[in-house]
């Protein structure tokens, strides 16, 4: 089974998670390709286990636009089995309008790959994480593979070559075009560098009780962290939202209060060590990944924490 | 005739025709002004089920009797309108006998000018609304209390304003009194001291001088009487005629009812003019005729605003505002007057105002006149709702979620049972049992808040220890639309009572117990127009029926200070006083004692979660729950007992808040009960 | 000016999934159905285009009969009429072959904006409106948080969320599709008079037994179920204060944080 993996790269980086989709297509198959626009990047993976690296090098490739990237990929279809993505936003603008074109699946957020010789097993979730679906897929497919669920420290090292790759990329439209990207605001807080995160749900209930997750915050050095409901509403800023939407965290502890641990979330902070969590619903996802579980009100609990804390 | 006393007739002077074209012309604007009590025409039929003798009596106590002006609070205002009322009140009398004898009518039956006890009648009379009056202008200008407006406020458009009209009524008892001093000088009778302050008065000049001015005083009086008669419904004072006529149309039983809307009737009619029936109100002709008639008899005293938990915490509501903002729009509609051009709803009455009302009813209470502020705030809201689809923000995920899943908070409506499950509690359902005793309502909080599931278990615990035959809806029950149909919100209202009495109507129960006033509330009074109707007993009344019954006993365990929190929705609303007392008394020991706080059974002040306030917040001002809280504080007691779902929550949440968590302590009932259990 | 909106009917995020015996699907019998709740951003920010720019908001989903519900409440909230595409034949498709379905459906509509909620709430692929873009020739732009719609220049300037935090302006050319993140806006309240007017505008029905799609068979389900726990959770009981002294004694002792 021939897999070629798309490495997306991001300020001249190459982005953590397509290492880790690199890691996965390793598992699967012996021959495992990577295609990347980038140089630095080309000459990094050549150090991984790698058929071959495809670099692509092209003007119009060095910020990203969608139907130029799926442009190049389309040229490629023929010469591989099935091409595996990391499953980022980018990934998810991009390569539904190359399974639209070559009428193709693309069965996205995978967090399972397999191999039968003939065709390739995912597995996928559906239901918000509550039930797996494991899926033959009987043709050439477009997977994306989801966050943390391979490890990309465990790539098979070895020695590749780089080929450079030559594509035709005139024709294309001009009906999308991008500016910078920028940050809603300067200066934010780095949460994926905190060791310590209270983070706050919709359990929360109230702007006014939010002083009280941050007095937990303070007493216990931590960070504030919170679930997307709580940024929408604008009771805190952006820079503190985790999740696919917001900041990938990996604390040594993530103490979350109210938060449902929808699995938008969870893709953010189920790398942490530790998770402990207060929700009022024993049924709330984030208690399938918790550490320490309680089934509670957290506005009567946590002021008797931070007093028991502050003695 | 007065035995013994050579008293002669002696005929009034001569009333030339004059004065009586005068008077015509003034009875004639008089009536012309009561065009002002014939615009409610424009609202909608409302439908009554009394009689008249039931009303006669009505407004003889409550109207001519002002009860309420007493009975609620007695103060300073009570008897400074005592003297008012009661004051005018007589002269109207003295001055239609005295108009009577003039002409020699029924002469034999009536007293004369100075019979000594009608006499001695009229100067007290006089002498009260004088004092009355002095008091009032007193209150207005020296020492005002802040929700009592000033000057003409809102366009609420009294002619001479709230004092002006004081200082004119003084006008008219000065006329009164020296048109009398001037008679007695005159006419000298025997029995002029009995007229005590005329008598007084005419002691002041010379004989001669009263004389010569004595037409002049006279004509004065007159002339100012009937200005003041016929320019009455313009003023203050039309209160006189509207109030009375308010009281006499209102269904003393059905006061502060939120009438029914039957959405589903109006969505069935074919014939319906979608666009333009009226939803809610907004149109003055989207009120009731009585509702219209309220706002029209409204005194401006501001008892309402006074005991409002709102405008108590400085929120923009005001509900003696509410009502004549309704005044103002229906005259600017009908009779052009004080006009205003905008939308009643989100223009003269911004939708903050409608918001920040809890439903507690402490405003009907109070009103004198009896006018319904809830019902027409609610009917508002119904307009915001279900016309504009704009309920307060917060809010509207939680009609959407109590839609979707029966209950405000969106919480499983297949865990609706788990507080139970999870303790073991094998609690029997009614789909298992059928047909049983008690049916135990438990309520949205009940079920889900963890607070009130503890709540929910002490009362289990209790039944099963009297051995009740009992059981639940469980999964069958949904939010019985209390927050719902109080947000305006009728239609999810009706759909959730329908629902809710479809369930309950096919088993069987004697009696329906509930530890929520709200669901009581609506269970036992709002479903009755949906086809349900249930014997519905509040837990605290249950409950002191097992202690007296003996079917439980209790021990004695309270030996600190407790007060009661009386809910709106159980006092107020449903008369339940007594109960909760009398069980917290049962469960004294020797130390215990139950105080009351400063606001208090029938006058006690909101939690401030009523009418949809739980689920949604005003920014402005303060909240109503530390307000209460600290009334509680103030008392010293060091458990503060509650009674309803909501205020649990409230109390708890405000017990915490102003740092007396390890102090103070809040429990219900059944957690007072349940931990005395011998 | 013409704007579609996609819309599916999920289960509620609280209901209970339960699998039918052979494995293959899940049982929906006890479903309490809503719309998804991206797709209500997606509504809504079609109901303020159509209020700043008089636009037509034709709202159309594909699925069981039920779906109706979703496209009424669509137009309770003011949207102008809807379609219905009905799956009447009691099989799933991927992803793929729905869009495909749906696209013979629209074409010759020629919408100028699709809007789709950015991902549903049960199968979660997340790639609908991006689909629509290719099969439909438009230009599209995912995970949009912000519109700005310009007539006069047939364009909409799109504000996307990118990872970490980032965002990007993009200029798209019209017909654009887009995908409609949730926080975008504020859904309204579906007001009783929209109710009441909603039953006056058109809904029409198309079923899938009666169309002509190339559907493939490329996605096979070999199993459904549900996922292991691995991880052992400690569950913390008792009264609050309970609660409060063992986590404490976890933070301190277990954890060594303070």
């Amino acid at each position: 089974m021939k897999i070629l993996v798309f490495i997306q790269v991001d300020d001249n980086q190459i982005n953590r998670m397509s290492l880790e989709t690199l890691a996965c297509a390793q598992h699967v198959s012996n021959d495992v390709s990577a295609v990347t626009f980038n140089n630095e990047a080309a000459n990094e993976l050549v150090k991984y286990q790698l058929n071959e690296v495809l670099l692509v090098n092209h003007e119009d490739l060095n910020s990203y636009n969608p139907l130029r990237y799926a442009k190049v990929l389309e040229q490629m279809i023929d010469n591989y089995d099935n091409f595996l993505f990391a499953h980022t936003y980018e990934t998810r603008d991009w390569v539904p309008r190359l399974s639209a074109r070559l009428d193709l699946p693309f069965i996205s957020d995978c967090i399972g790959l397999a191999s039968d010789n003939e065709s390739i097993l995912v597995t996928r979730q559906s239901y918000q994480g509550k039930i797996n679906n494991d899926l033959k897929i009987n043709s050439k497919s477009f997977i994306s593979i989801q966050s943390g669920c391979f490890k990309s420290d465990s790539i098979k090292p070895g020695s590749s070559n780089i080929t450079n790759v030559d594509v035709d990329l005139s024709n294309i439209p001009n009906t999308i075009t991008a500016e910078e990207k920028f940050k809603e605001q300067k200066g934010g807080v780095d949460l994926a560098a905190a060791d310590l995160i209270v983070s706050v749900g919709r359990g929360i209930a109230k702007e006014e009780n939010i002083p009280m997750a941050e007095e937990l915050s303070d007493l216990l050095n931590a960070e504030v962290g919170s679930s997307r409901p709580i940024v929408d509403y604008g009771w805190l800023s952006h820079d503190r939202q985790i999740g696919s939407s917001g900041q990938v965290v990996s604390p040594k502890l993530y103490f979350s209060l109210g938060v449902s641990g929808a699995i938008q979330h969870q893709v953010g902070m189920k790398g942490s060590d530790k998770i402990i969590a207060i929700n009022k619903d024993s049924n709330a996802p984030i208690f399938e990944i918790a550490d320490y579980a309680i089934v509670g009100d957290l506005l009567e609990i946590v002021p008797k924490l931070i007093n028991k804390l502050k003695e | 005739m007065i035995e013994g006393h050579q008293y002669e007739y002696k005929p009034p002077h001569e009333v030339s025709i004059v004065f009586y074209l005068i008077a015509l012309l003034a009875l004639l604007y008089l009536i012309y002004n009561l065009r002002r009590l014939f615009t409610i025409q424009v609202g909608k039929d409302e439908l009554h089920k009394t009689n008249v003798i039931t009303q006669m009596y009505t407004a003889l106590t409550f109207g001519v009797g002002q009860k309420k002006v007493y009975s609620k609070r007695f103060t300073y205002a009570s008897i400074m309108h005592f003297l008012i009322g009661w004051g005018f009140m007589e002269l109207v009398f003295a001055t239609t006998v005295d108009f009577f004898a003039a002409r020699k009518w029924f002469l034999s039956y009536l007293p004369e000018f100075d019979t000594p006890w009608f006499a001695c009648l009229n100067d007290t009379g006089g002498l009260m609304l004088t004092v009355g009056l002095m008091m009032a202008l007193y209150r207005r200008h020296v020492d005002k209390p802040d929700p009592l407006p000033q000057t003409a406020t809102s366009g609420r458009g009294n002619l001479f304003g709230d004092s002006g009209i004081l200082w004119f009524l003084l006008l008219l008892c000065l006329g009164g009194f020296l048109s009398e001093a001037a008679r007695l000088a005159m006419d000298k009778p025997i029995t002029a001291h009995f007229s005590y302050v005329g008598y007084t008065i005419s002691h002041l000049l010379p004989d001669s001088i009263w004389i010569s001015i004595e037409r002049k005083i006279w004509w004065f009086h007159a002339i100012t009487s009937l200005l003041f008669l016929s320019l009455l419904p313009m003023t203050k004072m039309f209160h006189i005629i509207a109030s009375v006529t308010n009281i006499f149309f209102t269904d003393i039983k059905r006061r502060g009812d939120i009438r029914p809307m039957f959405v589903s009737e109006i969505l069935e009619d074919p014939e319906a003019d979608i666009e333009n029936v009226s939803l809610g109100a907004n149109e003055i002709s989207d009120f009731s005729w009585k509702q219209l008639l309220d706002s029209v008899s409204c005194t401006e005293c501001a008892r309402c605003t006074t005991v409002c938990p709102a405008s108590r915490t400085d929120k923009p509501l005001s509900p003696m505002k509410i009502i004549t903002d309704v005044r103002r729009k229906l005259y600017s509609e009908t009779l052009n007057l004080n006009n205003y051009d905008g939308a009643l709803v989100g223009g003269l009455i911004t939708e903050t105002e409608l918001w920040s009302c809890t439903t507690c009813g402490a405003c009907m209470e109070e009103c004198p006149v009896l006018i319904e502020h809830v019902p027409s705030i609610t009917d508002m809201r119904r307009h915001l709702v279900l016309s504009e689809g704009k309920p307060p923000e917060q809010a509207s995920e939680s009609l959407e979620k109590t839609l979707q899943n029966g209950n405000p908070w969106g919480l499983p409506q297949h865990e609706r049972a788990k507080w139970a499950d999870d303790f073991d509690l094998d609690l029997p359902t009614l789909s298992e049992k059928k047909e049983v005793d008690v049916l135990y309502w438990v309520g949205c909080a009940g079920s889900y808040d963890p607070r009130n599931q503890g709540i929910a278990r002490d009362l289990v615990k209790i039944l099963s220890n009297a051995n009740i035959d009992f059981a639940i809806l469980g999964k069958e029950e949904t939010c019985t639309g209390d927050s719902a149909r109080r947000l305006g919100e009728e239609y999810l209202f009706e759909t959730l009572a329908k629902q809710n009495v479809e369930t309950m109507n096919k088993y069987k129960f004697n009696t329906v117990i509930t530890a929520c006033p709200h669901c009581f509330q609506v269970i036992s009074k709002e479903y009755k127009d949906f086809g349900g109707n249930y014997n519905v007993v509040h837990h605290s009344t249950y409950i002191q029926q097992l202690i007296d019954e003996e079917k439980i006993k209790v021990a004695p365990k309270i030996d600190g200070t407790i007060t009661y929190h009386d809910a709106c929705y159980l006092g107020r609303y449903n008369d339940v006083y007594e109960a909760p007392r009398s069980i917290i008394e049962s469960l004294l020991d020797e130390g215990g004692e139950i105080v009351e706080m400063k606001d208090n059974k029938s006058g006690s002040l909101c939690c401030g979660a009523g009418g949809g306030n739980m689920w949604h917040e005003i920014k402005e001002g303060d909240r109503i729950n530390i307000k209460r809280f600290n009334q509680a504080v103030e008392t010293e007691a060091d458990t503060v007992a509650t009674a309803c779902s909501f205020c649990a929550i409230m109390m708890e949440d405000a017990k915490n808040v102003t740092g007396n968590e390890k102090t103070m302590k809040t429990l219900d009932i059944a957690e007072l009960v349940a931990d005395s259990i011998e | 000016m013409k704007i579609c909106v996609l819309v599916k009917q999920v289960p509620d995020k609280n209901d209970e999934i339960n699998l039918n015996e052979d494995k293959l699907s899940v049982n929906d019998s006890n479903f309490n159905l809503t719309t998804n709740e991206s797709d209500n951003y997606a509504v809504e920010e079609a109901l303020l285009m159509k209020e700043k720019f008089n636009a037509e908001v034709v709202i159309c989903s594909f699925g069981k009969e039920s779906s109706v519900q979703v496209i009424k409440d669509a137009l309770s909230k003011g949207a102008d009429r809807g379609f219905l595409i009905e799956n009447d034949l009691d099989k799933e498709y991927d992803i793929l072959n729905i869009s495909k379905i749906i696209k013979s459906c629209l074409e010759e509509e020629k919408f100028d904006i699709i809007l789709s909620g950015l991902q549903s709430d049960d199968q979660g692929n997340g790639q609908l409106g991006v689909l629509m873009a290719e099969h439909l020739n438009m230009s599209h732009g995912s995970l949009v948080m912000e519109t700005n719609l310009d007539v006069d220049s047939k364009s909409i300037k799109v504000k996307r969320e990118l990872e970490n935090g980032w965002f990007q302006w993009s200029n798209l050319a019209l017909p654009a599709s887009l995908t409609i993140q949730s926080g975008i806006n504020k859904p309204r309240y579906a007001s009783l008079r929209g109710i009441m007017m909603m039953k006056k505008k058109p809904i029409k029905n198309i079923k899938l037994s009666e169309l002509q799609s190339n559907i493939n068979d490329f996605t096979e389900i070999k199993e459904l179920y549900v996922p292991q726990k691995t991880k052992e959770t400690k569950k913390i009981e008792g009264s609050d204060d309970e609660i409060a002294n063992q986590l404490y004694n976890v933070l301190k002792n277990e954890l060594g944080l303070i």
